[in-house]
């Protein structure tokens, strides 16, 4: 990936749950783009309630990054729609524990665990 | 080295304490953790600093003092007397990041070269071990170098 790549997004729907497959950076124009990539404050599309975000091949994130990553969980705290992600290093879940993330955001083992809506804890 | 004050630059930086790295044994968790207090400190320099002037320069300094890591970002910013606060539209983390990645962190304005400076530092735990005898971070960084 180069320099001034920045964010490809893949998206699919399985079960009630809103998988979103992302590659390269999160930062603040990448951010931007998830924002804007579907009118979040108007729910999941085709009436999912769970937004699972596939974070394994993302290679750096960076405050601003966090910073958007907040908003979208944020959006979607207050019944619109509950949010996780898998493929999460170490250093990064770090982070997200920092700012407070994890409140609403799921951190999965596995994308098994993540799209599983059968059982949930907490 | 130096890099100019637009976003993306921060990851020349990244290529480069790569590259510095690799000179030495590093635990994973160090670099990730050198990885993101460095790129916030430029980003704050190019952002804050510079205000995102292309032509203004941010200087980034590495050097060794024993099993220690320094670290200097400079910008030519008149600098901050407290640490802002965390705003309303959830950004401002990158200090923060700093000093909880970092083991010392202060900011100074230098004299001679007129300008801002951000100094971290962190104490590496494998430094000083002879490479071959640990199982460190080095050749990983080295041989994702290679691979890009």
């Amino acid at each position: 990936m180069g320099i001034q790549e920045e964010l490809l997004i893949k998206a699919k729907t399985n079960k009630g749950v809103y998988l979103l497959q992302l590659t390269g950076d999160i930062t603040k124009k990448s951010g931007k783009q998830l924002l804007e990539w579907h009118n979040w404050e108007a729910g999941l599309p085709e009436q999912s309630e769970k937004l699972i975000l596939d974070l394994g091949r993302v290679n750096y994130i960076n405050s601003s990054g966090i910073a958007d990553l907040i908003r979208l969980v944020r959006i979607g705290k207050d019944g619109l729609y509950k949010s996780g992600c898998f493929g999460l290093n170490y250093h990064y879940e770090k982070l997200f524990h920092m700012v407070g993330l994890t409140k609403w955001l799921t951190i999965y083992p596995s994308e098994w665990a993540a799209m599983d809506t059968e059982t949930e804890v907490g | 080295m130096n890099i100019q004050s637009q976003f993306g630059e921060e990851k020349h930086v990244i290529k480069q304490l790569d590259l510095f790295l690799s000179q030495g044994v590093i635990e994973e968790d160090e670099y990730y953790d050198i990885r993101t207090a460095v790129t916030e400190a430029c980003l704050n320099a190019m952002e804050h600093g510079n205000h995102l002037q292309p032509y203004l320069p941010v200087r980034i300094h590495f050097e060794w003092l024993k099993s220690r890591l320094i670290i200097i970002v400079k910008d030519c910013g008149k600098g901050f007397w407290k640490i802002p606060a965390n705003r309303a539209d959830d950004r401002g983390w990158g200090l923060p990041f700093i000093h909880h990645l970092m083991d010392y962190c202060t900011y100074y304005i230098d004299l001679t070269d007129r300008c801002f400076c951000l100094h971290m530092e962190k104490e590496l735990k494998n430094r000083l071990r002879q490479e071959g005898l640990s199982h460190g971070y080095s050749r990983g960084i080295a041989n994702q170098g290679q691979n890009k």
